[in-house]
C-alpha cells in the first residue's frame, strides 16, 4: 500500500496535471465552443449531488495509467447535446449520451497520451468504457481537475499505477 | 464525387465527422459507416464504390492500422485514398499509420479546415 501510495504521489504529478488541463481545454474549446473556467477545489467537487455518469480509459504500456472523465447530469447532457447537436437531452437516448460522454473522454485522453506518454516507451490507448455511477466518492488519482460545467459538474483524473520512464 | 466509407467506433464522432464534412463543403456522393476495422473491411469488399475511407485508430475488434494493412493487401485497394482521424497526435502514431499506407492524418479535435486540408489533395 505504501509502494501504491508513494506512486500516486509520484514527481511526474506537476505534468500531469498540466497534460490534463491541456488536453481538457482543447477538447471543450474544438468539440464543444467552450472555456476551461470555474475550477472547484476538490473538497468542492464532492458536494455536486446525484449520480455520476463516468467514461474510462485504460492506458497500457510500461505499466497501466488510468483515465477518467466524471460529469453530474446536467454537465453531460451539455456534452451530449452539444456534440449531437440536439436541441434538447429528451431528445437522445441514454446510450447516445454515455458514447457522446466517451468520445469526448476519448478526445482528452489522446491529447494526454500524445503530450505526456509518448517518447516513454510504447503506450496504447483502449478504448472507453462509460456507467452511470451511484458513487460520488472522490477518487485517488495522481492528478486531477474538477470545474463546473453547464450548471454541474465536470472532473478529469488519471491513475498512474507505476511511475513514467523517462522521455526518450 | 465519391461514395465515402467512415470507420469509428463512436457512432457520435461518426455524426461530428459527417457533419463537419458538410461544413467543410467536402463532396460525396454518399457516405457509409461502420463501428470497426472488420465491419469497414466487410463494406470495402462489399461495394466496389467506395472511393476513399476515413478512419479512427483506436476501435475494438479491428484497430485502424490493421484495417489500414488489410486493405493495403487487396490488389484493387492500393490506391484507394484512406485518412486516419485518431486522438492519437504522436510523431510515432502519425508515421506508423503513413508507413502502413494512410494518405493522410487527421487529429480529434478537428475543424472543417482541418478536414478540407486532409481531403484537398485527395479529393483534388
Amino acid at each position: 500500500l505504501a509502494d501504491v501510495a508513494d506512486q500516486r504521489r509520484a514527481p511526474e504529478a506537476p505534468a500531469l496535471g498540466a497534460a490534463l488541463r491541456d488536453s481538457l481545454e482543447r477538447a471543450l474549446e474544438g468539440l464543444l465552443s467552450e472555456r476551461l473556467a470555474d475550477e472547484c477545489a476538490p473538497n468542492e467537487a464532492s458536494s455536486f449531488a446525484g449520480p455520476r455518469f463516468v467514461a474510462r480509459i485504460v492506458l497500457r504500456g510500461e505499466g497501466e495509467a488510468h483515465f477518467r472523465v466524471s460529469c453530474t447530469e446536467v454537465a453531460v447532457q451539455r456534452i451530449a447535446t452539444t456534440l449531437l447537436c440536439a436541441a434538447s437531452p429528451d431528445e437522445l437516448a441514454a446510450e447516445e449520451v454515455l458514447d457522446a460522454l466517451g468520445e469526448f473522454a476519448n478526445v482528452v485522453a489522446g491529447g494526454v497520451k500524445t503530450t505526456v506518454f509518448d517518447g516513454r516507451g510504447a503506450w496504447q490507448l483502449g478504448t472507453p468504457t462509460c456507467a452511470v455511477e451511484e458513487s460520488t466518492a472522490s477518487e485517488a488519482e495522481t492528478a486531477a481537475l474538477a470545474c463546473r460545467f453547464g450548471g454541474g459538474l465536470l472532473a478529469v483524473g488519471l491513475d498512474m499505477r507505476a511511475p513514467l520512464a523517462r522521455a526518450a | 464525387m465519391k461514395k465515402m466509407l467512415i470507420v469509428d467506433d463512436s457512432a457520435t464522432m461518426r455524426k461530428i465527422i459527417m457533419r463537419v464534412l458538410r461544413q467543410a463543403e467536402i463532396p460525396v456522393s454518399d457516405i457509409l459507416e461502420a463501428g470497426n476495422g472488420k465491419e469497414g473491411l466487410q463494406r470495402l469488399v462489399a461495394d466496389p464504390e467506395i472511393g476513399l475511407v476515413l478512419s479512427d485508430i483506436n476501435m475494438p475488434e479491428m484497430n485502424g492500422i490493421d484495417f489500414l494493412k488489410a486493405v493495403r493487401t487487396r490488389r484493387d485497394k492500393q490506391s484507394l485514398p484512406f485518412v486516419m482521424i485518431t486522438t492519437e497526435g504522436g510523431d510515432t502514431m502519425i508515421q506508423t499509420a503513413m508507413e502502413s499506407g494512410a494518405n493522410g492524418y487527421v487529429t480529434k479535435p478537428f475543424t472543417a479546415d482541418s478536414i478540407r486540408s486532409a481531403l484537398g489533395g485527395i479529393l483534388g
